[in-house]
């Protein structure tokens, strides 16, 4: 049965149809408690901004210019520190 | 190089050399707006994840709508409008240029007076399927807020699939099947909360992963089997690990990986495959010589790009734009040549300040038409008398090179 619950995000009722909950079981992951316009909201402040940001390298300290949306919070590095660095080290 | 303050938002900005090139040739104006404002205002025109359910002036069926529109505008369901298309019921206005008054008013009168399509609401048909509020979709079957899908089965709040399968909250993700909570990721079978991952198999809760199997709460993993927390385990240890890590509730288990995640770095740009000669780019593969570009595919000498594939000599394309050539400020438009400042055209060429037009050749100012030829304000005319209106209005609007 469709299920009704209330975001915790915005206080908006929603809805979660029997197609959600199935696949959801499918899948194994739990049942949301934002309503969709809240997740669309955290899923879209994950991707790139269309715009860019100076921030410096979390190695070399470099100036450089990033599109990584500044709510992930976490340090930024170069791609030549990323890859030569980072990427050696846990690979 | 030329250096202006924008209109709207006072920030300077910079034209580079290529782009003051490429309006030369078109004798096109210089922008007054910075790439981010103009961007905005392209978007205005693009169908966002936003739905209004109205009803159809006709046959009274409920249907959606992707963009707000004036209160007295005429909507019809697709059928409605089909049918009174083709029984000539259909009041369209087709004003033609009128010397005198300037000609975005005329245009923004026809914008108007033409009435609009919505989309339907599929509800249980025949074959037992259920599509909610899709937007371009082929072939779905059960799908929910959906946008731009293909090919999708399952799917709950998506946007922007292609060739998904049993997916719950996806963004931007391509060929994946089995899939939960992804976030831009690409060709993934069998995986939950990824971000920005290429190829994986199995994989949870993973960021800027590439080729990974079985990988729980990793960073920045290349070609890795059986890694919890960036460490290696056995197959056994594995999935104990894994099992002992889902019994914990959502909330914590996300706050521990992201307690875990919060020291490592994040690149300063994403997946950049086969490119030369390009600057300021996000999410790019096989580029040439672009400029400003995000999430873009096999583009050649353009700039100011968002979400395009197969773009030729073009510059500020914003949304599902798929091959484009030598255009210039259009959103939302596939194979199109020679096309400036429209929206939503569709197989179309030589088009200026155009709206939702398909089949077009030569078209200025047009709304909503399909299969015409040399229209002005949807108005048809010789080949002659086009070519000398369009240069009048050229001048009265002043839609030509200068430096200032």
């Amino acid at each position: 049965m469709s299920e009704t619950k209330i975001c915790i995000k915005c206080s908006r009722q929603f809805e979660i149809s029997d197609l959600e909950k199935d696949i959801r079981k499918k899948a194994n992951a739990p049942l949301p408690d934002k309503c969709h316009f809240c997740r669309l909201k955290t899923r879209y402040n994950k991707l790139p901004m269309y715009g860019f940001r100076k921030v410096k390298c979390h190695y070399c300290g470099a100036e450089i210019v990033t599109s990584v949306p500044d709510t992930e919070g976490r340090p930024i590095a170069c791609n030549k520190c990323y890859r030569e660095k980072f990427l050696t080290e846990i690979n | 190089m030329i250096k202006k303050e924008c209109q709207t938002c006072h920030n300077q900005f910079t034209i580079i050399d290529q782009e003051i090139d490429f309006l030369k040739k078109l004798d096109f104006p210089l922008p007054t707006d910075c790439p981010k404002c103009r961007k905005e205002k392209r978007e205005k025109l693009v169908d966002k994840p936003f739905y209004e359910e109205v009803k159809c002036d006709n046959c009274k069926k409920e249907i959606l709508i992707w963009h707000k529109v004036e209160p007295n505008k005429q909507i019809f369901c697709r059928e409605c409008f089909r049918k009174l298309k083709h029984e000539g019921k259909l009041d369209r206005p087709q004003p033609g240029y009128k010397e005198g008054i300037p000609f975005f008013e005329q245009l923004k009168e026809l914008h108007k007076q033409t009435p609009i399509v919505g989309t339907d609401i599929y509800q249980d048909d025949e074959v037992n399927q259920k599509t909610l509020r899709s937007h371009e979709c082929s072939y779905t079957t059960n799908t929910i807020d959906s946008f731009d899908l293909s090919k999708c089965v399952n799917t709950v709040n998506s946007q922007h699939l292609i060739n998904a399968n049993n997916c719950v909250d996806c963004t931007n993700s391509m060929a994946t099947e089995n899939s939960v909570g992804l976030v831009s990721s690409y060709r993934c079978n069998n995986c939950s909360y990824l971000n920005s991952c290429f190829v994986c198999d199995n994989c949870h809760y993973c960021d800027n992963c590439e080729d990974c199997q079985n990988c729980f709460a990793c960073s920045g993993l290349r070609n890795k089997k059986y890694y919890v927390f960036n460490k290696k385990y056995s197959e056994k240890e594995y999935k104990a690990k894994v099992k002992e890590l889902s019994r914990l509730p959502h909330n914590e288990l996300i706050e521990t990986i992201k307690n875990f995640k919060n020291t490592l770095p994040l690149p300063e740009s994403r997946r950049h495959q086969n490119i030369n000669d390009c600057k300021y780019t996000n999410e790019v593969f096989n580029c040439n010589g672009c400029f400003y570009a995000f999430e873009s595919r096999n583009v050649n000498n353009s700039g100011y790009l968002w979400h395009s594939e197969a773009i030729k000599n073009s510059w500020d394309i914003t949304t599902m734009a798929r091959r484009v050539n030598d255009s210039y400020s259009c959103s939302d438009m596939s194979y199109v040549e020679n096309c400036y400042f429209s929206s939503r055209l569709f197989d179309s060429s030589n088009c200026y300040f155009s709206h939702d037009l398909y089949k077009c050749y030569n078209c200025f100012g047009c709304v909503g038409n399909s299969n015409a030829k040399y229209n002005i304000l949807n108005k048809e005319y010789s080949q002659e008398d086009y070519n000398k209106i369009v240069a009048q209005i050229r001048d009265e609007i002043g839609l030509h090179y200068s430096e200032e």
